[in-house]
C-alpha cells in the first residue's frame, strides 16, 4: 500500500494530521517532561487547561464551535459530535467493540446503538469517494485535536470513565490512565509520594509517545476500516455469484475496487521484479487493486468473511468461510493487524479468566491481612507483658476484652491466610496451557507461600498468651465459654466454608487422628480453636508434596492406627529415659494441659512444614534434626493426651 | 552515593509502579544489571512471576499478564521490542529504558504499537553494574566492546557505552559533576568531553542537584598505574573474583568434583549475606579465623537444636529455625568457597608469588628481586602465568634502572618452556604503560626526592608482607582528602573546563562536604575498591564520600588479555 498508490490515504494522512499536533502547547509540555521530578512539581500543579469541563460539555463545545459537521471518513455519514462519530466508526466500520464495548462503557450504549443502526442503513449506498474521505479526515482530526485538549482538562474520574469505549481507538485521550498522563505531562509519579533518600532522576515519554501513536493510529485505523469494508463487499459479491468464478464475479470485484490496468506496470508493486510465468504471473490484489506477482512474499489468498448474518464480526474470519481472494502483502498485513485487534478486544470482553479470578481473591485476602496484621501485632504486644510467667498471670487479671479482640482478629487472619493458601494452590494445580503458564502458576504459588511464611508467624504468638489468660479465668476444672470463645464458635463455620474441600478433609483428618473424646471437647473449648489448628496444618502442608508429607508424618504418628503404635513405642522409650515426666504432666491442671496441648500441636504443624521443606531442598541433616524434634514433640503430645 | 541503592531504587519502581500479575522482560545487559542487586524473591514479592529475555522467541502467550520491560535503548533491544509490539504476547506494556532515548526510537515505537498496548514509556537510569555500594563498572568485555581502537584511543562502541553508563550513574545520583581528567591521557580527556557534551545537551536532566554537596568526577587512566591489576589480592571478595571468578554476583562452582547440587552456583551479595558483608574486606589470614568462628556459631546452634528437652527449648528452636536454616545454607557455601580458595592458593604457591610481587611493587631491591625471580622462573612448581606476571612487574619497576635484566629474563622464561605469546606480554605491558606513558612516579625511584620518601616509608615497617602495596589512586585520594595536594596536582588532574568552575578541589586543610567519583579508564581493581572503602571510613567525619568505578573490573588475567589485542608488538 505504501508503494506510492494514489488511493492510499495512509501516507498522506500521517503527514497532514501530524501537522496540527505539535503546536506551542505541546512544545511546552514536552519541555516539561524533560525535568526530573523535583523540577516539575510546581509546573504540574497547573494543568494545561484552565477549566475542567465534563465530557458532555466538551462534546457540546466541539459541536458548537462552528466547524463543518463531522463526516465519517469511510461512508460519509454525518455525525453530530466526535463521540457519536467514534461510536459510528466502531459500530459500522470496526466490529470489535460491538461485542466488547458493552462491558466497558455503560454510558454511551444507547447513542451508539442508534448511530450504528443509522449507518447500516446508508452503508450499502455509500461510495468510496476519495475527495470526500480526505476532507472528512481533516475535519475529523481538527475535531479530535480539540476534543483531546478538552478531555485533558477533565480530571473528574466520572468524566474519563464515561468516555465512550470507541474513543480509545481514535482519540489518544481515551484510556483512563492515558488521560491522566495527558495533563500531568512529565510529572513524575514519585512526586506524589514522600521523597526517598536514594531517588534517582527519571523521565517520562508516555504522553509524547501517545501523541505520536494517536497520529499514526488514525491512519492505520482508516486503512484497516477501509480494507474491512471492501472485504465485506467482496464477500457479498462472492455470495451473489455462488462461489462460481467468471466474468460476472470479476466485474463485481472491479466495481468494488478499481483494478490497476495491466499496461500500467511491468513489475510487481511489492517486490519490483518483472512479471513472468508461473509464480511471477500478474495478479490483482482484490483489496487495493494493485498488480502484484504470485510469490508468497508478495501476495496470498485471503479468506473472506461470511457476507450474511447479524454478527458479521463473528463470522468475519472464521474457519468455515470458504471464499478466498488474492490480496497483496500490504493488505494482508493491514487485515492481520485488524484481526489481532479484534482478538485482543474479544479476549478483553471475555473478562478475567480462572487464574485472574483466583489471583484477585488471594490478593484481596492479602490486603485484608496486611491491614489487620499491624493491629494484631500491637494487640499481642499489649497482652504479652501481662503473661510473664504463670504466677504473674494467675495473680494478675488479664484483660479479657483484649484477649477476646485478639482472638477475633486471629480468626480473621487465619481465614484470610486460608483464602490466600487455597486460591494460590488452585492456581498452582490448575491446568497449565503452556510451559510458560506452568512457570507462572508455580511462581504465583511460591510467592504466596513466601508471603504466608513471613506473615503467619505472629499468629502463633497468641495461643501462649491465651493459655495464661485462661489460667486466671477458670477457677474450677471445667472450661467455661467466654465471649471470645463464643465468637470463635460463630466464626468457625465461616472459616471452614472458606476452605476448599480437601482442606476441610485435612482438618477433619487431623481431628480424627487425635481421636480421643477429650480432644473433641478441646476443639470446642480451648481458645485457639481446632479448626484453626487444622487450618494451620493445611496451610503448612503446602510445603509438603503429598508423598513427602506421608513419609514425614507416617513415621511420626499422625496416621490413626500405625502411627499410634509407633507413638506408643516412643512414649515407652521416653518414659524409660525420663521417668519423672509423666508424673510432671499428670500434675498439671486440666486447662493447663489443654493449653500446652494446643501450643504443641501448633508447633508440630510448623515442624512438619520445615521438615518437608528441608527434604525438598535436600538439606538432609536439617531434616534429621527436625525429625528428632518432631519425635520429641509427639511423645510430649501423646503423654499429655494420655493423661487427659 | 551508594551505587547499589541507586539501582535498587529504579528496580523497585519498575516492579512496584504497576500492580497485578507481571512478566518482566529484559535484554542481555539489563539482566545482569538487575541480577547484581536484586533477588528472585524480591521480584516475586512484587508480583513479578516471570522473568524472561525480550529476544527469546519462544515465549508463551499469556494475555492475562502485564508486561514490564526494562531494556537498554540499543538497536537490538528496540528491534526485539518492535517485534513484540507487533504481535504482543501479554496484556498491557510498561516500558522502561535504562538510558536516554533517541527521538527516532520513540517514533519507531509509536508507529509499531498498532495494538495500542503500551501504557507507559519512561527512562530509568540504571545503566551500569553496581557491584558494591562504592564500586561500579560498565561491563565492557573484549568480546562485546573492545576498549582500544588503536593504541591509546577509544573504540567508539566502548566510548559510547561508557558515556552512557557514567551519564546514567550521574542521573541516578542526581548530580552534575566537576570533571577532572589525567593530563597525559587522551582517553580520559575524550571521555570527559563527551560526558560534558551530554550534560550540556540534556541540561534539563542534568540540571538537578540534590543538596548543595559538590561532586567531582576524576577520570584516571589505568596506564598510569599498571601495577595494581598485576598483583595478587588477598581480600575475600578479591580472591573470589580473581581465583574463582564472580560473574554478576554469581560464582560458578560446577567445575568442582563432587560439589553438592545446591552450591553448584552460589550468590555473593552484601545485601543478603551478613557473613560476606562482614568478611569481604578481610584478608586471607583473618578470613580463616572468621570462617572458623562462623562454623562454631553454627555448630553451637545445631548442638542446641539437638538438645531439645522442654517445650520452651522446642519453641525457641522453632522460632529461630528460619534463621538457622538460612545460616546452614550460608555455612556450607562459605566453607566450600574458602576451602576452594585455599586449595588454589596452595596449589599455585600464591603466597610465595605474592611475596615477590609485593617486593617488586613496593621496594627497591634490584639484586635481591632479580635473584628471587630467576630462582622462581627455573622452578617448575610455579604456574607460567605467575612467572610472567612477576617478570612484567620487574620490567616495569626497573625499566630505567642500571643493569636491567628484562631481556635475560625473557630468554629464561622461554627456555623454561613458556609460550612466546605469554612472554610477549612483557612488551605489551611496557608499550601500554611503560615509564614514557606514565605521568607519575609510581615506583618512587626516579628522583632523589621520591626515593627519600620511599625509604622513609620503609622505615615505618610493614604489617603484612602480602598487603604492603597501596594503589596509586589511593595515595592520590588520601593526599587530596588530607589537603596535601602536592606540587603536581593541578598539572596532573586539570579541570575539563578551567574557566567554568573554580579550579580547586579543596584547600590546605583538606576536603569537606564533597563527593568524589573516580573512574578508571581501562578497568578498576578490587584492591582499589578496598582502598576506597577504607578511605570512606577514615574520612567520614569530613563528610566526604568516595565511589570508584571503571570500564570493567579487572584481575590480572583479564587486564592482560584486554591489552594483548591492541598493544601486541
Amino acid at each position: 500500500m505504501h508503494s506510492g498508490s494514489a488511493n492510499s490515504p495512509a501516507s498522506a494522512n500521517s503527514t497532514t494530521t501530524s501537522a496540527p499536533h505539535p503546536g506551542p502547547r505541546h512544545v511546552r509540555r514536552a519541555a516539561r517532561t524533560l525535568g526530573p521530578a523535583r523540577h516539575t512539581r510546581s509546573q504540574s500543579a497547573t494543568p494545561p487547561t484552565d477549566s475542567s469541563p465534563t465530557i458532555q460539555s466538551v462534546r457540546r463545545s466541539t459541536v458548537s464551535s462552528g466547524d463543518a459537521p463531522l463526516h465519517c471518513p469511510i461512508c460519509g455519514v454525518m455525525a453530530p459530535s466526535l463521540a457519536a462519530l467514534n461510536m459510528h466508526l466502531d459500530d459500522a466500520h470496526f466490529g470489535g467493540s460491538g461485542s466488547s464495548g458493552g462491558g466497558r462503557s455503560g454510558g454511551g450504549g444507547e447513542g451508539r446503538a442508534g448511530g450504528g443502526a443509522d449507518s447500516r442503513g446508508q452503508r450499502g449506498a455509500a461510495q468510496d469517494d476519495l475527495e470526500d474521505v480526505k476532507g472528512a479526515i481533516l475535519g475529523f482530526f481538527r475535531g479530535a485535536g480539540r476534543a483531546v485538549k478538552g478531555l485533558g482538562g477533565s480530571s473528574s474520574p466520572a468524566g474519563s470513565s464515561s468516555s465512550p469505549a470507541g474513543s480509545e481507538h481514535v482519540s489518544p485521550a481515551g484510556h483512563a490512565d492515558g488521560a491522566e498522563d495527558w495533563w500531568q505531562g512529565g510529572r513524575n509519579r514519585a512526586t506524589a509520594r514522600p521523597p526517598r533518600p536514594a531517588e534517582g532522576a527519571s523521565r517520562r515519554h508516555t504522553a509524547h509517545f501517545e501523541r505520536l501513536r494517536a497520529a499514526h493510529m488514525s491512519g492505520a485505523l482508516l486503512e484497516g476500516n477501509r480494507a474491512e469494508k471492501r472485504l465485506e463487499k467482496l464477500a457479498r459479491a462472492h455470495a451473489q455469484h455462488g462461489g462460481a468464478g467468471g466474468a460476472g464475479l470479476q466485474a463485481a470485484e472491479k466495481l468494488i475496487v478499481a483494478w490497476q490496468p495491466d499496461a500500467d506496470t511491468a513489475q510487481c508493486m511489492q517486490c519490483q521484479r518483472a512479471f513472468g510465468r508461473l509464480l511471477a504471473r500478474r495478479h490483482h490484489c482484490r483489496v487495493c487493486g494493485q498488480l502484484v506477482c504470485g510469490r508468497a512474499s508478495c501476495s496470498a489468498m485471503l479468506r473472506l468473511p461470511l457476507p450474511l448474518g447479524g454478527d458479521h464480526l463473528a463470522g468475519a474470519f472464521s474457519a468455515d468461510s470458504t471464499a478466498e481472494v488474492r490480496a497483496c502483502a500490504s493488505c494482508l498485513g493491514i487485515v492481520g493487524r485488524v484481526q489481532e485487534r479484534v482478538r485482543r478486544l474479544r479476549a478483553r470482553a471475555e473478562g478475567p479468566g480462572e487464574v485472574q479470578r483466583l489471583y484477585a481473591e488471594a490478593r484481596e485476602a492479602m490486603r485484608m491481612a496486611d491491614r489487620v496484621l499491624p493491629a494484631f501485632n500491637a494487640l499481642v504486644l499489649r497482652i504479652a507483658p501481662q503473661s510473664h510467667g504463670v504466677a504473674a498471670a494467675a495473680a494478675g487479671s488479664p484483660d479479657v476484652a483484649l484477649v477476646a479482640r485478639a482472638a477475633r482478629i486471629r480468626s480473621q487472619l487465619t481465614d484470610a491466610f486460608g483464602r490466600v493458601d487455597g486460591a494460590s494452590r488452585r492456581i498452582a494445580e490448575g491446568p497449565a496451557v503452556s510451559p510458560g503458564d506452568a512457570r507462572v502458576r508455580a511462581a504465583i504459588r511460591s510467592a504466596m507461600v513466601q508471603y504466608l511464611q513471613l506473615h503467619m508467624f505472629s499468629l502463633t504468638m497468641l495461643p501462649r498468651i491465651e493459655r495464661k489468660g485462661s489460667v486466671g479465668r477458670n477457677s474450677k476444672g471445667t472450661v467455661m465459654m467466654s465471649p471470645p470463645q463464643q465468637q470463635l464458635l460463630q466464626t468457625q463455620p465461616e472459616t471452614d466454608a472458606a476452605l476448599v474441600a480437601d482442606e476441610v478433609e485435612t482438618a477433619s483428618a487431623d481431628t480424627r487422628s487425635i481421636g480421643t473424646p477429650a480432644s473433641e471437647s478441646l476443639s470446642v473449648s480451648s481458645e485457639p480453636p481446632m479448626p484453626s489448628a487444622g487450618l494451620a496444618r493445611s496451610l503448612l502442608s503446602y510445603i509438603v508434596p503429598r508423598r513427602v508429607s506421608a513419609a514425614a508424618t507416617g513415621g511420626a504418628s499422625t496416621g490413626p492406627a500405625a502411627g499410634s503404635h509407633v507413638a506408643e513405642e516412643l512414649i515407652q522409650r521416653a518414659l524409660a529415659s525420663d521417668p519423672g515426666k509423666e508424673t510432671r504432666i499428670a500434675g498439671m491442671a486440666l486447662d493447663e494441659k489443654l493449653a500446652s496441648l494446643d501450643v504443641l500441636r501448633d508447633q508440630r504443624q510448623r515442624v512438619l512444614g520445615y521438615i518437608a521443606e528441608a527434604q525438598r531442598d535436600r538439606r538432609l541433616e536439617d531434616a534429621r534434626t527436625l525429625q528428632a524434634s518432631l519425635t520429641d514433640l509427639d511423645v510430649e503430645l501423646s503423654l499429655i493426651e494420655r493423661n487427659l | 552515593m551508594d551505587a547499589i541503592k541507586a539501582v535498587q531504587y529504579y528496580i523497585n519502581r519498575i516492579v512496584s509502579d504497576t500492580s497485578g500479575m507481571k512478566v518482566l522482560l529484559l535484554d542481555n545487559e539489563t539482566t545482569s544489571i538487575i541480577s547484581l542487586v536484586s533477588t528472585q524473591s524480591f521480584l516475586l514479592s512484587k508480583e513479578t512471576y516471570l522473568v524472561d529475555r525480550i529476544d527469546n522467541g519462544s515465549r508463551d502467550e499469556m494475555r492475562h499478564l502485564k508486561c514490564v520491560c526494562f531494556l537498554r535503548p540499543t538497536d537490538s533491544s528496540i528491534q526485539a521490542l518492535l517485534d513484540e509490539l507487533r504481535s504482543p504476547k501479554y496484556g498491557d506494556y510498561y516500558i522502561y529504558f535504562s538510558n536516554i532515548l533517541k527521538k527516532s526510537m520513540i517514533e519507531l515505537l509509536a508507529e509499531n504499537d498498532e495494538n495500542e498496548v503500551v501504557r507507559e514509556i519512561q527512562e530509568f537510569y540504571a545503566d551500569y553494574y553496581a557491584t558494591t555500594p562504592f564500586l561500579f563498572h560498565m561491563g565492557l568485555t573484549p568480546a562485546v566492546h573492545p576498549l582500544f581502537a588503536e593504541g591509546h584511543s577509544w573504540n567508539p562502541g566502548a566510548l559510547a557505552r561508557t558515556v552512557q553508563g557514567l551519564g546514567a550513574l550521574l542521573l541516578s545520583l542526581k548530580k552534575r559533576p566537576n570533571i577532572r581528567y589525567e593530563h597525559n591521557s587522551a582517553m580520559a580527556l575524550k571521555l570527559g568531553q563527551e560526558l560534558e557534551y551530554i550534560m550540556d545537551h540534556e541540561s534539563n536532566l542534568f540540571g538537578a542537584k540534590a543538596g548543595d554537596k559538590k561532586l567531582h568526577l576524576l577520570i584516571v587512566d589505568r596506564k598510569n598505574d599498571p601495577v595494581t591489576p598485576l598483583l595478587t589480592q588477598w581480600t575475600y571478595h578479591a580472591l573470589l573474583n580473581d581465583l574463582i571468578g564472580i560473574n554478576n554476583g554469581r560464582i560458578d562452582l560446577s567445575y568442582m568434583p563432587d560439589v553438592r547440587p545446591e552450591i553448584k552456583e552460589v550468590m555473593i551479595s552484601q545485601d543478603q549475606d551478613t557473613f560476606f558483608k562482614q568478611s569481604q574486606y578481610l584478608n586471607f589470614g583473618d578470613l580463616g579465623m572468621s570462617i572458623k568462628e562462623f562454623v562454631d556459631t553454627y555448630q553451637s546452634k545445631t548442638q542446641s537444636h539437638h538438645q531439645i528437652e522442654s517445650i520452651s527449648d522446642m519453641k525457641r528452636f522453632v522460632e529461630t529455625y528460619p534463621e538457622f536454616r538460612k545460616l546452614s545454607g550460608n555455612v556450607t557455601k562459605h566453607v566450600t568457597l574458602v576451602g576452594e580458595l585455599s586449595r588454589i592458593v596452595s596449589q599455585n604457591h600464591l603466597l610465595e608469588v605474592s611475596e615477590l610481587e609485593q617486593s617488586l611493587a613496593c621496594n627497591e631491591q634490584h639484586n635481591n628481586d632479580l635473584k628471587t625471580l630467576r630462582a622462581m622462573i627455573s622452578n617448575s612448581k610455579f604456574p607460567p602465568e605467575n612467572k610472567v606476571r612477576c617478570v612484567i612487574l620487574y620490567a616495569l619497576r626497573y625499566e630505567r634502572a642500571q643493569g636491567n635484566a628484562t631481556s635475560e629474563l625473557k630468554q629464561l622464561l622461554a627456555s623454561n618452556g613458556i609460550d612466546a605469546d605469554q612472554v610477549a606480554m612483557i612488551d605489551v605491558v611496557l608499550r601500554y604503560a611503560g615509564a614514557s606513558e606514565r605521568q607519575s612516579d609510581i615506583f618512587q625511584n626516579e628522583n632523589l626526592f621520591s626515593r627519600g620518601r620511599n625509604i622513609f616509608k620503609g622505615l615505618q615497617g610493614v604489617e603484612n608482607v602480602y598487603t604492603q602495596h597501596s594503589p596509586a589512586i589511593a595515595d592520590m585520594l588520601e593526599d587530596l582528602l588530607r589537603g596535601r595536594q602536592g606540587i603536581h596536582w593541578q598539572e596532573r588532574l586539570p579541570n575539563l573546563d578551567p574557566k567554568a568552575r573554580p579550579p580547586t578541589i579543596g584547600n590546605e586543610s583538606g576536603m569537606f562536604n564533597q563527593d568524589i567519583i573516580v573512574f578508571v579508564v581501562g578497568g578498576v581493581t578490587m584492591e582499589e575498591e578496598l582502598a576506597v572503602a577504607k578511605l570512606n571510613a577514615k574520612f567520614e567525619s569530613q563528610n566526604v564520600r568516595l565511589m570508584i568505578g571503571g570500564t570493567s573490573i579487572h584481575k590480572s588475567a583479564t587486564f592482560l588479555s584486554e591489552l594483548s589485542t591492541t598493544f601486541f608488538p
